[in-house]
Protein backbone atom coordinates (compact mmCIF):
# COMPACT_ATOMS: atom_id res chain seq x y z
CA UNK A 1 0.00 0.00 0.00
CA UNK A 2 1.44 3.31 -1.05
CA UNK A 3 1.88 6.31 1.15
CA UNK A 4 -0.80 8.21 -0.70
CA UNK A 5 -3.41 5.58 0.16
CA UNK A 6 -2.34 5.61 3.79
CA UNK A 7 -2.83 9.37 3.97
CA UNK A 8 -6.22 9.38 2.24
CA UNK A 9 -7.53 6.51 4.33
CA UNK A 10 -6.28 8.17 7.52
CA UNK A 11 -8.32 11.24 6.67
CA UNK A 12 -11.32 9.15 5.75
CA UNK A 13 -11.15 7.24 9.04
CA UNK A 14 -10.61 10.46 11.00
CA UNK A 15 -13.82 11.80 9.45
CA UNK A 16 -15.64 8.90 11.12
CA UNK A 17 -14.39 9.80 14.61
CA UNK A 18 -17.31 12.21 15.34
CA UNK A 19 -19.78 9.39 14.63
CA UNK A 20 -18.06 7.12 17.15
CA UNK A 21 -17.84 9.90 19.72
CA UNK A 22 -21.46 10.93 19.31
CA UNK A 23 -22.58 7.30 19.59
CA UNK A 24 -20.61 6.92 22.80
CA UNK A 25 -21.50 10.23 24.46
CA UNK A 26 -25.19 10.01 23.58
CA UNK A 27 -25.58 6.45 24.82
CA UNK A 28 -23.47 7.07 27.94
CA UNK A 29 -25.36 10.19 29.01
CA UNK A 30 -28.85 8.74 28.49
CA UNK A 31 -27.67 5.42 29.89
CA UNK A 32 -26.42 7.09 33.07
CA UNK A 33 -29.84 8.65 33.74
CA UNK A 34 -31.50 5.30 33.10
CA UNK A 35 -28.97 3.67 35.45
CA UNK A 36 -29.92 6.03 38.29
CA UNK A 37 -33.56 5.01 37.90
CA UNK A 38 -32.50 1.36 37.85
CA UNK A 39 -30.48 1.75 41.03
CA UNK A 40 -33.38 3.48 42.74
CA UNK A 41 -35.57 0.56 41.67
CA UNK A 42 -33.10 -2.07 42.81
CA UNK A 43 -32.83 -0.44 46.24
CA UNK A 44 -36.60 -0.15 46.63
CA UNK A 45 -38.56 -1.99 49.30
CA UNK A 46 -41.06 -3.55 46.91
CA UNK A 47 -40.05 -7.04 45.80
CA UNK A 48 -41.61 -6.69 42.34
CA UNK A 49 -39.79 -3.45 41.50
CA UNK A 50 -36.55 -4.91 42.80
CA UNK A 51 -37.07 -8.03 40.73
CA UNK A 52 -37.70 -5.97 37.58
CA UNK A 53 -34.55 -3.90 38.02
CA UNK A 54 -32.45 -6.93 38.90
CA UNK A 55 -33.63 -8.94 35.92
CA UNK A 56 -32.89 -5.98 33.64
CA UNK A 57 -29.35 -5.79 34.99
CA UNK A 58 -29.02 -9.59 34.84
CA UNK A 59 -30.07 -9.71 31.18
CA UNK A 60 -27.93 -6.85 29.94
CA UNK A 61 -24.84 -7.98 31.82
CA UNK A 62 -25.31 -11.65 31.00
CA UNK A 63 -25.67 -11.49 27.22
CA UNK A 64 -23.21 -10.22 24.59
CA UNK A 65 -23.75 -6.70 23.28
CA UNK A 66 -23.96 -8.13 19.78
CA UNK A 67 -27.12 -10.09 20.64
CA UNK A 68 -28.72 -6.97 22.08
CA UNK A 69 -27.95 -5.03 18.91
CA UNK A 70 -29.28 -7.86 16.73
CA UNK A 71 -32.48 -8.16 18.75
CA UNK A 72 -33.10 -4.45 18.46
CA UNK A 73 -32.12 -3.95 14.85
CA UNK A 74 -33.14 -7.22 13.16
CA UNK A 75 -35.90 -7.94 15.67
CA UNK A 76 -37.66 -4.75 16.69
CA UNK A 77 -36.55 -2.89 13.57
CA UNK A 78 -37.82 -5.66 11.30
CA UNK A 79 -41.11 -5.82 13.16
CA UNK A 80 -41.54 -2.03 12.90
CA UNK A 81 -40.83 -2.12 9.18
CA UNK A 82 -43.65 -4.67 8.78
CA UNK A 83 -46.23 -2.29 10.27
CA UNK A 84 -47.87 -0.32 7.48
CA UNK A 85 -49.19 2.54 9.59
CA UNK A 86 -45.69 3.22 10.93
CA UNK A 87 -44.24 3.14 7.45
CA UNK A 88 -46.61 5.88 6.40
CA UNK A 89 -46.07 8.03 9.49
CA UNK A 90 -43.58 10.87 9.78
CA UNK A 91 -41.48 8.85 12.24
CA UNK A 92 -40.39 6.42 9.54
CA UNK A 93 -37.30 8.46 8.66
CA UNK A 94 -36.11 8.20 12.24
CA UNK A 95 -37.11 4.56 12.64
CA UNK A 96 -35.38 3.61 9.40
CA UNK A 97 -32.05 5.07 10.59
CA UNK A 98 -29.72 2.35 11.99
CA UNK A 99 -27.87 5.02 13.99
CA UNK A 100 -30.71 5.24 16.51
CA UNK A 101 -30.82 1.48 16.95
CA UNK A 102 -27.13 1.51 17.80
CA UNK A 103 -27.56 4.40 20.25
CA UNK A 104 -30.49 2.70 21.97
CA UNK A 105 -28.76 -0.69 22.15
CA UNK A 106 -25.57 0.83 23.57
CA UNK A 107 -27.63 2.92 25.98
CA UNK A 108 -29.56 -0.07 27.36
CA UNK A 109 -26.32 -2.02 27.68
CA UNK A 110 -24.37 0.68 29.51
CA UNK A 111 -27.35 1.37 31.79
CA UNK A 112 -27.20 -2.20 33.07
CA UNK A 113 -23.47 -2.08 33.79
CA UNK A 114 -23.58 1.45 35.24
CA UNK A 115 -26.46 0.52 37.52
CA UNK A 116 -24.45 -2.38 38.91
CA UNK A 117 -21.41 -0.12 39.45
CA UNK A 118 -23.51 2.57 41.17
CA UNK A 119 -25.32 0.04 43.34
CA UNK A 120 -22.03 -1.41 44.52
CA UNK A 121 -20.76 2.08 45.31
CA UNK A 122 -23.91 3.07 47.21
CA UNK A 123 -23.82 -0.12 49.28
CA UNK A 124 -20.15 0.55 50.09
CA UNK A 125 -21.01 3.87 51.80
CA UNK A 126 -21.15 3.19 55.56
CA UNK A 127 -24.64 3.09 57.02
CA UNK A 128 -23.65 5.69 59.61
CA UNK A 129 -23.67 8.34 56.89
CA UNK A 130 -27.37 7.77 56.22
CA UNK A 131 -28.17 7.48 59.93
CA UNK A 132 -26.39 10.69 60.83
CA UNK A 133 -28.17 12.56 58.05
CA UNK A 134 -31.53 11.26 59.32
CA UNK A 135 -30.61 12.45 62.78
CA UNK A 136 -30.05 15.90 61.30
CA UNK A 137 -33.62 15.81 60.02
CA UNK A 138 -32.96 15.06 56.35
CA UNK A 139 -35.50 12.96 54.50
CA UNK A 140 -34.59 9.75 52.64
CA UNK A 141 -34.31 11.51 49.27
CA UNK A 142 -32.38 14.47 50.71
CA UNK A 143 -29.85 12.19 52.36
CA UNK A 144 -29.62 10.10 49.20
CA UNK A 145 -28.98 13.06 46.89
CA UNK A 146 -26.91 15.28 49.19
CA UNK A 147 -24.97 12.77 51.28
CA UNK A 148 -24.86 9.28 49.78
CA UNK A 149 -24.77 9.84 46.02
CA UNK A 150 -21.87 12.34 45.94
CA UNK A 151 -19.75 9.93 47.95
CA UNK A 152 -20.91 6.94 45.91
CA UNK A 153 -20.07 8.61 42.60
CA UNK A 154 -16.56 9.33 43.81
CA UNK A 155 -16.26 5.71 44.82
CA UNK A 156 -17.59 4.58 41.43
CA UNK A 157 -15.24 6.69 39.28
CA UNK A 158 -12.55 4.05 38.59
CA UNK A 159 -15.08 1.38 37.67
CA UNK A 160 -17.04 3.86 35.57
CA UNK A 161 -13.96 4.83 33.59
CA UNK A 162 -13.62 1.15 32.67
CA UNK A 163 -17.23 1.14 31.57
CA UNK A 164 -16.66 4.22 29.37
CA UNK A 165 -13.72 2.49 27.68
CA UNK A 166 -15.83 -0.64 27.21
CA UNK A 167 -18.44 1.57 25.55
CA UNK A 168 -15.89 3.09 23.16
CA UNK A 169 -14.87 -0.44 22.23
CA UNK A 170 -18.47 -1.57 22.07
CA UNK A 171 -19.38 1.22 19.67
CA UNK A 172 -17.33 -0.63 17.05
CA UNK A 173 -20.14 -3.20 16.92
CA UNK A 174 -22.36 -0.52 15.40
CA UNK A 175 -20.41 -1.13 12.20
CA UNK A 176 -22.20 -4.49 11.91
CA UNK A 177 -25.52 -2.71 11.41
CA UNK A 178 -23.97 -0.59 8.62
CA UNK A 179 -23.05 2.50 10.62
CA UNK A 180 -19.94 4.19 9.24
CA UNK A 181 -18.05 4.83 12.45
CA UNK A 182 -14.30 4.15 12.76
CA UNK A 183 -14.46 0.37 12.38
CA UNK A 184 -17.13 0.57 9.70
CA UNK A 185 -15.15 3.06 7.62
CA UNK A 186 -12.03 0.98 8.05
CA UNK A 187 -13.84 -2.12 6.88
CA UNK A 188 -15.24 -0.27 3.86
CA UNK A 189 -11.77 0.91 2.79
CA UNK A 190 -10.43 -2.60 3.39
CA UNK A 191 -12.98 -4.13 1.06
CA UNK A 192 -12.08 -1.57 -1.61
CA UNK A 193 -8.29 -1.69 -1.37
CA UNK A 194 -7.57 -5.14 0.16
CA UNK A 195 -5.12 -3.46 2.51
CA UNK A 196 -5.40 -4.66 6.10
CA UNK A 197 -2.40 -4.04 8.38
CA UNK A 198 -2.09 -0.31 7.72
CA UNK A 199 -5.82 0.24 8.19
CA UNK A 200 -5.96 -1.71 11.45
CA UNK A 201 -2.96 0.24 12.75
CA UNK A 202 -4.59 3.57 11.88
CA UNK A 203 -7.96 2.63 13.38
CA UNK A 204 -6.37 1.00 16.42
CA UNK A 205 -4.23 4.07 17.02
CA UNK A 206 -7.29 6.33 16.95
CA UNK A 207 -9.11 4.09 19.43
CA UNK A 208 -6.06 4.01 21.69
CA UNK A 209 -5.88 7.81 21.58
CA UNK A 210 -9.55 8.17 22.50
CA UNK A 211 -9.16 5.71 25.37
CA UNK A 212 -5.97 7.41 26.53
CA UNK A 213 -7.77 10.77 26.76
CA UNK A 214 -10.61 9.12 28.68
CA UNK A 215 -8.25 7.48 31.19
CA UNK A 216 -6.43 10.79 31.74
CA UNK A 217 -9.74 12.59 32.23
CA UNK A 218 -10.89 10.11 34.84
CA UNK A 219 -7.50 10.17 36.59
CA UNK A 220 -7.89 13.93 36.82
CA UNK A 221 -11.40 13.61 38.23
CA UNK A 222 -10.28 10.96 40.73
CA UNK A 223 -7.49 13.23 41.94
CA UNK A 224 -9.83 16.18 42.15
CA UNK A 225 -12.35 14.35 44.32
CA UNK A 226 -9.82 12.36 46.33
CA UNK A 227 -10.35 12.23 50.07
CA UNK A 228 -7.61 14.34 51.60
CA UNK A 229 -6.76 12.84 54.95
CA UNK A 230 -4.43 14.43 57.42
CA UNK B 1 -42.16 -22.73 18.52
CA UNK B 2 -41.92 -25.61 16.01
CA UNK B 3 -38.92 -23.80 14.61
CA UNK B 4 -36.92 -24.74 17.68
CA UNK B 5 -37.66 -28.49 17.39
CA UNK B 6 -34.95 -31.08 16.88
CA UNK B 7 -34.45 -32.46 13.37
CA UNK B 8 -34.88 -31.34 9.80
CA UNK B 9 -37.93 -29.16 10.37
CA UNK B 10 -36.56 -27.23 13.31
CA UNK B 11 -33.36 -25.47 14.21
CA UNK B 12 -33.02 -27.11 17.62
CA UNK B 13 -30.14 -29.40 16.68
CA UNK B 14 -28.30 -26.65 14.79
CA UNK B 15 -28.57 -24.33 17.78
CA UNK B 16 -27.46 -27.10 20.13
CA UNK B 17 -24.30 -27.87 18.13
CA UNK B 18 -23.67 -24.16 17.71
CA UNK B 19 -23.75 -23.80 21.50
CA UNK B 20 -21.20 -26.59 21.77
CA UNK B 21 -18.96 -24.67 19.34
CA UNK B 22 -19.41 -21.50 21.37
CA UNK B 23 -18.52 -23.31 24.59
CA UNK B 24 -15.45 -25.02 23.13
CA UNK B 25 -14.35 -21.74 21.54
CA UNK B 26 -14.68 -19.99 24.89
CA UNK B 27 -12.87 -22.75 26.80
CA UNK B 28 -9.98 -22.96 24.32
CA UNK B 29 -9.45 -19.21 24.09
CA UNK B 30 -9.76 -18.79 27.86
CA UNK B 31 -7.16 -21.53 28.38
CA UNK B 32 -4.86 -19.93 25.83
CA UNK B 33 -5.44 -16.59 27.55
CA UNK B 34 -4.60 -18.00 30.98
CA UNK B 35 -1.33 -19.62 29.88
CA UNK B 36 -0.23 -16.68 27.75
CA UNK B 37 -1.37 -14.23 30.42
CA UNK B 38 0.65 -15.94 33.14
CA UNK B 39 3.81 -15.84 31.01
CA UNK B 40 3.21 -12.19 30.10
CA UNK B 41 2.77 -11.35 33.77
CA UNK B 42 6.00 -13.15 34.67
CA UNK B 43 7.78 -11.34 31.85
CA UNK B 44 6.42 -8.02 33.01
CA UNK B 45 7.62 -8.59 36.57
CA UNK B 46 10.95 -10.36 36.22
CA UNK B 47 12.53 -9.63 32.84
CA UNK B 48 14.63 -6.82 31.40
CA UNK B 49 13.43 -3.38 30.39
CA UNK B 50 12.92 -3.98 26.66
CA UNK B 51 10.75 -7.05 27.20
CA UNK B 52 8.80 -5.14 29.84
CA UNK B 53 8.08 -2.26 27.47
CA UNK B 54 7.02 -4.66 24.72
CA UNK B 55 4.69 -6.57 27.03
CA UNK B 56 3.25 -3.36 28.48
CA UNK B 57 2.58 -2.26 24.91
CA UNK B 58 0.88 -5.59 24.18
CA UNK B 59 -1.53 -5.39 27.12
CA UNK B 60 -2.25 -1.68 26.59
CA UNK B 61 -3.01 -2.10 22.90
CA UNK B 62 -5.11 -5.24 23.20
CA UNK B 63 -7.15 -3.80 26.03
CA UNK B 64 -7.53 -0.44 24.30
CA UNK B 65 -8.72 -1.38 20.82
CA UNK B 66 -12.08 -2.98 20.02
CA UNK B 67 -12.18 -6.79 19.89
CA UNK B 68 -13.56 -6.54 16.37
CA UNK B 69 -10.29 -5.01 15.11
CA UNK B 70 -8.26 -7.91 16.49
CA UNK B 71 -10.63 -10.39 14.87
CA UNK B 72 -10.45 -8.56 11.52
CA UNK B 73 -6.66 -8.44 11.76
CA UNK B 74 -6.38 -12.19 12.26
CA UNK B 75 -9.20 -13.07 9.89
CA UNK B 76 -8.05 -10.98 6.94
CA UNK B 77 -4.35 -10.71 7.73
CA UNK B 78 -3.47 -13.79 9.74
CA UNK B 79 -3.18 -16.18 6.82
CA UNK B 80 -0.86 -13.81 4.97
CA UNK B 81 1.49 -13.60 7.94
CA UNK B 82 1.50 -17.38 8.43
CA UNK B 83 2.12 -17.97 4.72
CA UNK B 84 4.99 -15.52 4.68
CA UNK B 85 6.54 -17.07 7.79
CA UNK B 86 6.17 -20.48 6.19
CA UNK B 87 7.82 -19.32 2.95
CA UNK B 88 10.90 -18.35 4.96
CA UNK B 89 11.14 -21.99 6.02
CA UNK B 90 10.87 -23.10 2.43
CA UNK B 91 7.15 -23.89 2.22
CA UNK B 92 5.55 -22.55 -0.93
CA UNK B 93 1.79 -22.27 -1.16
CA UNK B 94 -0.98 -20.59 0.73
CA UNK B 95 -1.85 -21.77 4.21
CA UNK B 96 -5.53 -21.64 5.15
CA UNK B 97 -6.41 -21.23 8.79
CA UNK B 98 -9.72 -22.73 9.95
CA UNK B 99 -12.09 -20.07 11.36
CA UNK B 100 -12.21 -21.89 14.69
CA UNK B 101 -8.44 -21.48 15.11
CA UNK B 102 -8.65 -17.81 14.13
CA UNK B 103 -11.38 -17.35 16.70
CA UNK B 104 -9.39 -19.08 19.45
CA UNK B 105 -6.30 -17.02 18.65
CA UNK B 106 -8.15 -13.68 18.48
CA UNK B 107 -10.22 -14.13 21.63
CA UNK B 108 -7.30 -15.84 23.37
CA UNK B 109 -4.94 -12.93 22.69
CA UNK B 110 -7.51 -10.48 24.04
CA UNK B 111 -8.23 -12.66 27.05
CA UNK B 112 -4.47 -12.98 27.67
CA UNK B 113 -4.06 -9.22 27.93
CA UNK B 114 -6.70 -9.07 30.64
CA UNK B 115 -5.49 -12.08 32.59
CA UNK B 116 -1.88 -10.84 32.39
CA UNK B 117 -2.89 -7.72 34.32
CA UNK B 118 -4.78 -9.82 36.87
CA UNK B 119 -1.84 -12.20 37.39
CA UNK B 120 0.60 -9.31 37.66
CA UNK B 121 -1.50 -7.63 40.33
CA UNK B 122 -2.02 -10.80 42.30
CA UNK B 123 1.65 -11.85 42.16
CA UNK B 124 2.57 -8.41 43.42
CA UNK B 125 0.03 -8.72 46.22
CA UNK B 126 1.95 -11.63 47.77
CA UNK B 127 3.90 -10.33 50.71
CA UNK B 128 7.64 -9.85 50.29
CA UNK B 129 8.28 -11.74 53.50
CA UNK B 130 7.14 -14.90 51.73
CA UNK B 131 10.05 -14.65 49.30
CA UNK B 132 12.46 -13.99 52.12
CA UNK B 133 11.08 -16.93 54.06
CA UNK B 134 11.54 -19.10 50.96
CA UNK B 135 15.12 -17.89 50.57
CA UNK B 136 15.87 -18.64 54.20
CA UNK B 137 14.69 -22.21 53.57
CA UNK B 138 17.27 -22.45 50.75
CA UNK B 139 14.65 -22.76 48.01
CA UNK B 140 15.84 -21.65 44.60
CA UNK B 141 14.11 -18.94 42.55
CA UNK B 142 11.92 -21.28 40.52
CA UNK B 143 10.79 -23.20 43.56
CA UNK B 144 9.92 -20.02 45.42
CA UNK B 145 7.82 -18.86 42.50
CA UNK B 146 6.09 -22.19 41.83
CA UNK B 147 5.55 -23.41 45.38
CA UNK B 148 5.28 -20.23 47.43
CA UNK B 149 4.18 -17.26 45.38
CA UNK B 150 1.96 -18.74 42.65
CA UNK B 151 -0.42 -20.71 44.91
CA UNK B 152 -1.07 -17.62 47.00
CA UNK B 153 -1.35 -15.36 43.96
CA UNK B 154 -3.90 -17.65 42.29
CA UNK B 155 -6.17 -17.47 45.32
CA UNK B 156 -6.18 -13.67 45.02
CA UNK B 157 -6.63 -13.81 41.25
CA UNK B 158 -9.60 -16.18 41.14
CA UNK B 159 -12.49 -13.66 41.44
CA UNK B 160 -11.05 -11.48 38.65
CA UNK B 161 -10.24 -14.51 36.52
CA UNK B 162 -13.90 -15.47 36.82
CA UNK B 163 -14.89 -12.08 35.45
CA UNK B 164 -12.48 -12.57 32.55
CA UNK B 165 -14.13 -15.91 31.81
CA UNK B 166 -17.48 -14.14 31.50
CA UNK B 167 -15.93 -11.49 29.24
CA UNK B 168 -14.33 -14.17 27.07
CA UNK B 169 -17.60 -16.09 26.82
CA UNK B 170 -19.40 -12.98 25.63
CA UNK B 171 -16.59 -12.03 23.25
CA UNK B 172 -17.04 -15.32 21.37
CA UNK B 173 -20.25 -13.86 19.92
CA UNK B 174 -18.07 -11.52 17.84
CA UNK B 175 -16.46 -14.47 16.06
CA UNK B 176 -19.72 -14.79 14.12
CA UNK B 177 -18.39 -12.10 11.74
CA UNK B 178 -15.87 -14.66 10.45
CA UNK B 179 -18.65 -17.07 9.53
CA UNK B 180 -17.89 -19.68 12.19
CA UNK B 181 -21.12 -21.54 12.99
CA UNK B 182 -21.48 -20.53 16.62
CA UNK B 183 -24.70 -19.40 18.32
CA UNK B 184 -24.84 -15.88 16.90
CA UNK B 185 -24.08 -17.00 13.37
CA UNK B 186 -26.68 -19.78 13.44
CA UNK B 187 -29.37 -17.56 14.90
CA UNK B 188 -28.59 -14.98 12.21
CA UNK B 189 -28.83 -17.60 9.45
CA UNK B 190 -32.03 -19.05 10.92
CA UNK B 191 -33.55 -15.57 11.17
CA UNK B 192 -32.75 -14.82 7.57
CA UNK B 193 -34.26 -18.02 6.26
CA UNK B 194 -37.34 -18.17 8.51
CA UNK B 195 -38.13 -14.46 8.80
CA UNK B 196 -38.72 -14.90 12.52
CA UNK B 197 -36.17 -12.64 14.23
CA UNK B 198 -37.42 -12.74 17.79
CA UNK B 199 -37.49 -16.50 18.34
CA UNK B 200 -33.88 -17.21 17.38
CA UNK B 201 -32.27 -14.15 18.92
CA UNK B 202 -34.19 -14.66 22.16
CA UNK B 203 -33.15 -18.33 22.13
CA UNK B 204 -29.53 -17.27 21.65
CA UNK B 205 -29.81 -14.72 24.46
CA UNK B 206 -31.29 -17.40 26.74
CA UNK B 207 -28.41 -19.78 25.97
CA UNK B 208 -25.92 -17.08 26.90
CA UNK B 209 -27.85 -16.28 30.08
CA UNK B 210 -27.83 -19.96 31.07
CA UNK B 211 -24.09 -20.21 30.34
CA UNK B 212 -23.24 -17.09 32.34
CA UNK B 213 -25.40 -18.14 35.29
CA UNK B 214 -23.88 -21.61 35.39
CA UNK B 215 -20.42 -20.08 35.33
CA UNK B 216 -21.33 -17.69 38.13
CA UNK B 217 -22.44 -20.67 40.24
CA UNK B 218 -19.21 -22.56 39.52
CA UNK B 219 -17.20 -19.41 40.17
CA UNK B 220 -18.71 -18.97 43.63
CA UNK B 221 -17.95 -22.63 44.44
CA UNK B 222 -14.31 -22.33 43.35
CA UNK B 223 -13.87 -19.11 45.30
CA UNK B 224 -15.25 -20.81 48.40
CA UNK B 225 -12.94 -23.77 47.95
CA UNK B 226 -9.84 -21.62 47.59
CA UNK B 227 -10.77 -19.47 50.55
CA UNK B 228 -11.40 -22.41 52.89
CA UNK B 229 -7.89 -22.21 54.33
CA UNK B 230 -8.25 -18.49 54.94
CA UNK B 231 -11.53 -18.58 56.88
CA UNK B 232 -10.98 -18.36 60.60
Amino acid sequence: MELELIITSTFEILKAVPTTLSLVTLSLSIGFILAIFLVAMSLSKSTIIRFLANSYIYYFRGTPLLIQIYLLYFGVGYWLSMQDNIKQSIFWDIINEPYWYAVIALMFNTAGYTAEILRGAIISIPKGQAESSYSLGLSYYQSMIKIILPQAIRQALPAYSNEVILMVKGSSLASIITIMEITGTMNKIRSETYAIYELIIIAGFIYLLINFVITRLFKYLENKYKIVSN
Amino acid sequence: MELLYWGNNGWGDEIFFASLITISLAVCSYGLGLILGLYIAIGKLYSNKIVKILLDGYTTVLRGIPELLVIYLLFFGGENIITQVASIFGYSGFINLPPFLIGVLAIGFISASYSAEVFRGSIQSVHKGQIEAGLSLCLNKNKIFNKVILPQAIRVAIPSLGNIWQLTLKDTALISVTGLAEIMRISRVATNSEREPFIFFIAAACIFLVLTSISTKIQIKIEKKYNESMVR
